[in-house]
């Protein structure tokens, strides 16, 4: 819907009255350019077909405040976030709370630079990621969420190195507060590292972020995510992906938070010998919409990409796929596999799958599925009839189904951390049968 | 006191209100071993499953007492619970569940309804090594998840482990015959002779007779048309392998 009120859209205010002090020219530019394209593009609703099933409507009519000018300190919600022992990046309400950062202990190899000094570097590795067009293109979030970056961090991890510890981005929300977190990563050749972001948080806040990841030739970069934001919270999140030669890229989003939740993740496989996965598991109950929306494109040839989504969706719960695998004709020999599974375990709760594939080179292997269920009912029986009863049956039958999923992460102590909130999202599940 | 009674069972199946089971009377003594023979369709399996309580069948009219309780008030767990096992004719893959898991969460269950103490993983381990051993079974089907794939042998080999851990009173086996070649039939049978004894009952159902070689009934009974025809002792099962169900059915089985 481009029209000129648009420009007065209070999201548009309260995201631009964030702009961060002390930038550069050039990032100026940059937030205008944002703020146009969004004004171009509007909210997007179920009429825009990338936002078919998951319509921004409603975001119009909350009304949002910019975040404080400076970082606050909040304490950690420990019990909401991933619990891994990792180098800890903080950002509240999308300012980076410098306090607890301290880049005089990190690992050598490693390098976090606040956003804020990493606009100061010319023609470095931030700028060339928030000037590139395309990553606002026709993506109406990423563009609005351009024209107020709250703040966030470059994180380099140097040629050749390997960071064993996990870096681990833990966003907190607040209040009624409009946030849009920038972080840039980039791993550089033959290097390994692996980055877990959790998204907490209290209130109706608004997380509009985006995700630089360029991951160097032969480069091994696992990236984790753990949405757990408040269940009054909206949160959109945008990721752009590139890999380069023989590179390593594994992506796994846990989704349970928030009301409204959209995951999104589009790469471009620019390499050959590329072993790519984007994996996740979402978990809705009442009043909650989760989206994964994926793009993938193959650009050159004998990479694999992998795709398994596994869903739950309880009560009036609803779930969102959108998978699209795109293979340039140069990249012959691609082997690609994409599916979603949900599972229903109540009559009101709804999911949507939509996958595409887009081939244009004739020599590929392309698969694409999904299936929609409810608990097996021999199985339960089967279960019951060895004495169990019919409510520990289906958990242990909803336990094992998420629990499979998890065999995708390839960080043990991160499988880990991600199985208890499985757990307690069951237990949640389970103290909300057992008071009904 | 008879542990099960049977008196005029009529059950049909809840969606298309046909009648399968069409006046069952059959009572079971404790220590006692009842053979049920019957042809395809004759009613076999839904009367194990009816007993189990599986959903999807309405009784119309009759009785089932299980051991003095009113078995059809319970639920399929409530009567595992109360002693008694239905050893599945395609006992059921379950993945992501581990054996072992699921095993001890059948026994905890159990205890826990009959107000015992619930066993720790250690102790569990221990009493299931035990049974494995008394049963000359090795433990590594319990490594993997419930089932998942297990041959047919091994499927029914993991419900006779099952049964000898839960230790119920009456063991209803479900055409375990089928699918099995004659060695793993022999192993099957061996468990199931292993945990006869005294106080607890079996209720065989079963197509063939070749079964009944290995696992020597006290009473067989023919069942045909939702109905049991006819009753006598082990020699009627050889008559039937001999005649087949013909004087049943009015043609040759």
């Amino acid at each position: 819907m481009p029209n000129d009120m648009a420009h007065d859209n209070p999201l548009l205010k309260a995201f631009g009255a964030a702009a961060l002090d002390g930038a550069p020219e050039w990032f100026g530019k940059v937030t205008e350019a944002g703020a146009a394209r969004f004004a171009e593009l509007g909210l997007p609703t179920n009429r825009t077909e990338a936002w078919k099933y998951t319509s921004l409507r409603s975001l119009g009519g909350v009304e949002f405040s910019p975040p404080a000018k400076g970082a606050e300190t909040v304490d950690i919600p420990r019990d909401r976030i991933a619990g891994i022992e990792g180098i800890e990046i903080v950002l509240v309400n999308g300012r980076l709370d410098e306090s607890r950062l301290d880049l005089d202990r990190l690992p050598a190899g490693l390098l976090v630079t606040p956003l804020a000094d990493a606009l100061q570097y010319k023609d470095g590795v931030t700028m060339h990621a928030l000037q590139d067009e395309s990553a606002i293109d026709g993506l109406p979030l990423a563009a609005l969420s351009t024209a107020g970056i709250t703040g966030g961090v470059l994180i380099e991890i140097a040629k050749d190195a390997d960071i064993a510890k996990p870096i681990h981005i833990i966003s907190i929300g607040t209040g009624n507060t409009a946030f849009a977190p920038r972080n840039v990563i980039w791993v550089g050749p033959n290097a390994k590292a692996t980055v877990v972001e959790s998204h907490v948080g209290e209130g109706g806040y608004f997380s509009n972020s985006v995700t630089h990841v360029t991951v160097e030739n032969e480069a091994v970069f696992h990236h984790y995510k753990l949405q757990n934001e408040s269940r009054e919270a909206y949160h959109v999140a945008m990721t752009h992906v590139l890999c380069g030669e023989k590179t390593v890229y594994d992506n796994f989003a846990l989704s349970c938070g928030a009301k409204l939740a959209r995951n999104e993740i589009r790469s471009k496989l620019d390499g050959s010998e590329i072993l790519y996965a984007v994996n996740g598991v979402y978990m809705a109950a009442a009043n909650q919409h989760l989206d994964n929306t994926t793009f993938i494109e193959h650009a050159k040839p004998n990479s694999e990409s992998r795709e398994i989504y596994k869903g739950v969706l309880d009560e009036n719960g609803r779930g969102v796929f959108q998978g699209k695998i795109l293979v340039q004709r140069p990249a012959q020999k691609t082997d690609g596999y994409q599916m979603n599974r949900a599972l229903l375990l109540s009559r009101k709760a709804e999911i949507d799958s939509k996958p595409e594939l887009e081939i244009y080179a004739d020599d590929v292997k392309c698969s694409h599925g999904a299936t929609v269920g409810e608990l097996d009912a021999e199985q339960l029986f089967y279960l019951k009839a060895r004495g169990i009863s019919e409510h520990d049956a289906r958990n242990m039958l909803i336990e094992a189904y998420l629990r499979d999923a998890l065999d995708e992460i390839r960080v043990d102590k991160v499988a880990r951390a991600f199985g208890e909130k499985i757990s307690d999202w069951l237990a949640e599940r389970i103290a909300r049968e057992d008071a009904a | 006191m008879a542990l099960l009674e049977i008196k005029n069972l009529h059950a049909s199946l809840e969606e298309e209100g046909k009648e399968i089971l069409k006046g069952i009377d059959l009572t079971i003594q404790p220590g006692e071993v009842h053979a049920i023979m019957g042809p395809n369709g004759s009613g076999k399996s839904t009367l194990s499953y009816v007993l189990a309580g599986r959903d999807g069948y309405e009784v119309t009219e009759g009785s089932v007492t299980f051991d003095g309780k009113d078995l059809l008030d319970l639920e399929a767990d409530e009567r595992a619970n109360e002693g008694l096992f239905l050893a599945f004719q395609y006992p059921v893959e379950i993945p992501g569940v581990p054996s072992m898991t699921f095993l001890r969460e059948a026994l905890n269950s159990k205890r826990k309804y009959n107000g015992q103490e619930e066993l720790d993983a250690m102790q569990f381990l221990k009493l299931v090594r035990e049974k494995a051993k008394s049963l000359e079974m090795g433990d590594d089907m319990l490594k993997r998840a419930v089932n998942v794939g297990f041959s047919g042998g091994e499927k029914k080999r993991n419900e006779i482990l099952q049964m000898a851990v839960l230790e119920p009173k009456l063991c209803v086996l479900d055409e375990t015959d089928s699918g099995l070649d004659i060695d793993a039939l022999k192993i099957v049978a061996d468990g199931v002779n292993a945990l006869r004894d005294q106080g607890r009952s079996m209720l065989v159902i079963t197509h063939y007779q070749r079964l009944l070689n290995y696992i020597q009934p006290d009473h067989v009974h023919v069942m045909a048309y939702g109905k049991i025809q006819k009753s006598g002792g082990k020699e009627l099962a050889l008559e039937l392998e001999e005649k087949g169900y013909a004087d049943f059915t009015g043609k040759a089985a």
